[in-house]
């Protein structure tokens, strides 16, 4: 062989090295602190404080304050990326480069996940998308993380019944999966949100299991707060929190929350997402135009680009991908003549076309002309009826569930209430969306008969990824009011 | 302009690609080239050179990491021209030095039976630098990717041009003694 033909050879070495020789700088990883015994932690400072002040580091929040009575033991989140920059500013400096080294690594860990995630995205979309006029909106990371946290006060079947329905083979190996999915997704930079919480809410007096609740601390970065549920301060701490972590955007839902006294504990875990459009749309192109609804015609901001596109070709839908800046993607699907958008909710390609992996042949790269509504849609939803169609009974019953990790205090415990609500808002520049889920544990004999139709339906369907191919938020909008 | 938004300008077809090309990555590309080249003129054709190629790759290719992607172009570009036009003229350049260098992993000989598939070459050599610490795969791939000269790879790792040329001289040896290993004929 001759030197010529070496140089050659090193020719496609990995990209990621080449760059790296060059670029040289040291890759900085977010740090992610982790603590011990959070129970002890919380016990020794029950009754210390009058009012109770936390700060945590995120941007323009402020401190966080919580009512008296109240111990919180707040978890600490990496802090933001360069607060000071404004989004554009930002792209064109170093702190963005070093970011979206250290991001892409992360991000590459948990999209090996996607594979083991998808029979999941695609139950709990059929459960919880198809519908008949109502706009339906869900997000399967946020509904995830928070059974993923079930998973862990429970043992037996009752836990079984949870892994099973997350698609995961062991609680193992759900640790590890939830720990790479949520640092796959988090990033607060000034030109992306996806910030995650948790939270869970304890009842004073309980003695629960130290191992767990320093599990829930450090594997799922879980603030605890104790209190008295159904007291106002209790009640008001809740709101406070869950408000905050979705910027907001829940009020509507959040307002209604409070915690039944018989709760032994709740779990509340939170998503805020903001990202925006690779390719902006231009605001001066925007036009009053008619949605064609399932309830009635209804006069809309029909926001227009002509570009070239991906567009993914199906039997039941066309979809359009249009790129997030530093996140996944947001997909939209029209269904083609004669197909419900429900069918859509239920058709396993509304995945593969979402999935970065499995381009196949159905993608071309035509020019076209795009028209899409801005819309806003928000929906809160009782999981009690989807998880018992995904298998999960013995949690909601006292008589067989198996909270043995979480505390031995309670012969007879069940899952009383879980709630989900989602919005996702969309405009000229960029995506804004939050979810919660809140699954509160009670003690008692009375499975709860309020059960909410879960069956909803309308015009297009739409999915938003993160950068690792997980499914952030899910919909399909029907009508759109003026 | 961001990378991904560059990469949709050329698979718009939009001219606006070679300009924002040419701002963000013409000095990195014409560093790889000059490095090869050493000639101000033939440096500059090849980098305008780079865009083109660029613009006809892309489509198909949506690449990720851009700096990479045309600094490949430039660098296959660069070496093409270096053999066409150096064949005679040797001497001085970085270029000279860096194949003096790699001859020591390889016999020089151009017999037919010892052709090797460069797919597999390039993959177990790609193996090679990720069992390398950092410091020795980054300075491998600056002496040997980018054809950077031993002051500039000292100065941009921190150590003194002895140490660099040391230990280059040993990772090439462990460079030939790995591919051997593994049934390269070299």
């Amino acid at each position: 062989m001759k030197k010529e033909e070496l140089f050659e050879a090193l020719q496609n070495i990995d990209d990621e090295k080449v760059i790296s020789a060059r670029d040289g700088k040291v890759k900085k990883k977010p740090i992610w602190i982790r603590w011990a015994a959070l129970a002890a932690c919380a016990a020794l400072v029950i009754g210390t404080f009058a009012g109770v002040r936390f700060f945590k580091g995120r941007a323009g929040i402020g401190p966080e304050t919580y009512p008296g009575g109240i111990v919180a033991v707040t978890a600490q989140y990496p802090a933001p990326t360069a607060v000071n920059l404004t989004p554009q500013k930002f792209m064109e400096s170093d702190e963005h480069w070093e970011w979206f080294q250290a991001h892409r690594e992360e991000t590459a860990a948990a999209s090996l996940l996607r594979g083991g995630m998808t029979q999941y995205y695609s139950d709990l979309m059929q459960l919880m998308l198809v519908s008949e006029d109502e706009n339906t909106v869900c997000s399967p990371l946020n509904v995830y993380i928070a059974f993923a946290m079930l998973a862990e006060v429970t043992d037996g079947d009752s836990r079984q019944q949870i892994l099973d329905m997350l698609g995961a083979p062991d609680i193992a190996s759900l640790r590890k999966d939830v720990k790479a999915l949520w640092e796959g997704n988090y990033a607060d930079t000034p030109m992306l949100k996806s910030i995650l919480a948790n939270s869970i809410w304890l009842r004073d007096g309980v003695e629960y299991n130290t191992d767990t609740m320093s599990r829930l601390a450090s594997q799922y970065y879980a603030s605890s707060f104790s209190g008295v549920p159904g007291s106002e301060a209790m009640d008001e701490a809740l709101r406070s929190w869950t408000d905050r972590n979705t910027n907001g955007l829940l009020t509507e839902y959040v307002k209604d929350m409070k915690l039944d006294p018989s709760t032994v504990m709740s779990i509340v875990s939170t998503i805020y997402y903001k990202a925006q459009w690779v390719n902006k749309f231009p605001e001066n192109s925007t036009t009053q135009e008619t949605f064609h609804g399932t309830l009635s015609d209804t006069a809309v901001d029909m926001m227009h680009m002509t570009s070239m596109m991906r567009v993914y070709n199906a039997d039941q839908f066309t979809a359009v991908e249009l790129g997030l800046t530093d996140s996944g993607s947001m997909f939209f699907y029209l269904p083609k003549d004669g197909v419900d958008v429900n069918a859509l909710a239920e058709d396993p390609e509304v995945l593969t076309a979402a999935d970065p992996e499995m381009n196949g042949n159905s993608w071309s790269f035509p020019l076209v002309n795009l028209s899409l509504p801005k819309f806003s849609v928000s929906e809160k939803s009782d999981l009690l009826e989807t998880i018992k169609k995904l298998g999960i009974t013995d949690v909601l019953d006292p008589g067989l569930s198996d909270f043995s990790p979480l505390t031995d205090d309670f012969d007879e415990l069940y899952l009383s209430t879980a709630n989900h609500a989602a919005m996702v808002e969309i405009d000229e520049n960029g995506v804004t969306a939050a979810a919660y889920t809140e699954l509160a544990l009670t003690e008692g004999a009375a499975l709860p008969e309020d059960e909410i139709d879960l069956v909803f339906d309308r015009p297009f369907m739409f999915v938003v990824t993160g950068q690792d191919g997980s499914v952030l938020f899910s919909g399909i909008v029907r009508n759109i009011a003026e | 302009m961001e990378d991904a938004q560059i990469v949709g300008l050329y698979w718009a077809r939009d001219e606006r690609a070679i300009d924002e090309s040419s701002g963000k990555y013409g000095a990195y590309c014409g560093s790889i080239a000059y490095n090869i080249l050493a000639d101000r003129q033939e440096t500059e054709e090849c980098v305008n050179d780079t865009w083109l190629g660029a613009w006809n790759s892309m489509p198909p290719h949506r690449p990720v990491l851009l700096a990479a992607f045309l600094g490949r172009i430039t660098r296959n570009l660069a070496f093409n021209l270096y053999k066409k036009l150096h064949r005679e003229k040797r001497g001085g350049s970085n270029i000279d030095l860096v194949l003096d260098e790699l001859a020591d992993c390889v016999s020089g000989g151009d017999d037919p039976a010892n052709v090797i598939n460069t797919g597999d070459l390039t993959g177990d050599i790609d193996l090679f630098l990720s069992s390398l610490p950092e410091t020795k795969q980054r300075m491998f791939i600056l002496r040997y990717w980018y054809a950077d000269s031993i002051g500039d790879i000292a100065e941009r790792l921190g150590l003194s041009e002895n140490n660099v040329s040391v230990t280059l001289n040993r990772v090439r040896k462990q460079l030939r003694d790995y591919l051997t290993d593994r049934g390269y004929d070299l």
